[in-house]
């Protein structure tokens, strides 16, 4: 009986710890995620976004990409992949008008990302 | 299809994991929850083992939460009488004193055909052979045979009537009619054959007859050696 119990708690408190770390780690990342590519699209905009500017956005998303693979489908994080690539790839060469549709859909994507992975009545059924 | 391949060796230690710590009793006889989890814990290790679109956490947590909820159920279902009943049904009385007990038969979506193919395979070949028999929670069958019971069935008992119809093909390898057998249950005092449950005779001329709702009655029909 007491192992049952324990065995419960136990159970429990990983399933809520989980959940919680869960759903804080893609709020607080996608969070950063999409303020980092507001500011390079306010540079964009204003035609001062550098290669340095650009670089500093993937290095971010590389680093949180591998954790993101742990807590996400794998087709989520290819698509913020694709176009987060093609955004950069206009921006190293310096054609900022194409750049900024595909930043305003890494912005759409981020939100819905997030939208997507919290708990609510609409993901759960 | 390295990545499959540790995916499966993980899948499979969770899982081995899980079933470890349910214990023996989700390998042999089980509950219906035990039963609904064995039946979703296959699913959730495969779906993530096989696809690797699908983080591997996705299985993990749900087989965690299976998990879970076994340990609760077996919790709730060793510390209140009435959850276990809820959760792992209880045993039904299907045959007493008085004969067939046609109500827990529906109740277990059972008919006097299944009943007697049970005591057929527990060894008792007559109704009348036993005194009780029931089915377990976990739907296995349990009887007690009467005193001598050995002696009650010395010859095949076939069903001439079941719920209320005549079953023709019976009625033939007797080698008599429907309207012997009216006959018959005309002079047990039963006029309408649709208020009999069970008839059944046997090839030393034995029948059980039960009508629905009442006691049953063992008589002869005066053959003998039949089949």
């Amino acid at each position: 009986m007491i192992r049952t119990i324990v065995s419960i708690v136990i159970s429990l408190a990983l399933l809520i710890g989980g959940c919680l770390w869960e759903g804080a780690y893609i709020e607080n990342n996608f969070a950063l995620l999409a303020s980092t590519i507001q500011t390079l699209y306010e540079k964009t905009e204003d035609g001062t976004a550098t290669h340095e500017d650009g670089e500093a956005v993937e290095v971010f998303w590389q680093t949180k990409k591998q954790k993101m693979h742990l807590l996400l489908p794998h087709v989520a994080v290819q698509q913020i992949d694709f176009e987060l690539n093609e955004a950069l790839g206009y921006l190293y060469q310096g054609n900022f008008q194409d750049a900024l549709p595909k930043m305003e859909v890494l912005l759409q994507l981020t939100e819905v990302v997030r939208q997507n992975y919290t708990l609510g009545w609409g993901n759960v059924f | 299809m390295s990545i499959i391949l540790i995916r499966t060796i993980v899948v499979f230690v969770a899982l081995l994991l899980i079933m470890r710590l349910m214990g023996k009793r989700q390998i042999g006889e089980m509950q219906p929850y035990e039963l609904v989890i064995t039946l979703i814990i296959a699913d959730l290790a495969c779906i993530p083992m096989e696809d690797p679109s699908t983080p591997l956490l996705y299985g993990l947590v749900a087989i965690l939460t299976v998990y879970f909820l076994h340990q609760t159920v077996c919790l709730i279902d060793l510390s209140f009488s009435s959850a276990r009943k809820f959760l792992s049904g209880s045993p039904s009385i299907v045959l007493n004193k008085n004969g067939v007990d046609d109500t827990q038969l529906k109740k277990n979506n059972l008919d006097v055909t299944d009943l007697i193919e049970s005591l057929r395979s527990a060894g008792y070949f007559s109704l009348d052979s036993v005194e009780y028999a029931l089915y377990e929670a976990g739907g296995s069958f349990s009887a007690l045979p009467k005193k001598n019971y050995e002696q009650k069935q010395n010859s095949l008992p076939i069903v001439i009537i079941n719920g209320g119809k005549f079953d023709m093909k019976n009625v033939t390898l007797t080698g008599k009619d429907e309207q012997y057998y009216r006959s018959v249950l005309a002079a047990q005092g039963c006029s309408n054959p649709k208020r009999v449950l069970v008839l059944t005779v046997d090839g030393e001329g034995k029948a059980y007859l039960q009508e629905k709702g009442k006691k049953y009655r063992v008589f002869e029909l005066g053959w003998e050696g039949l089949w």
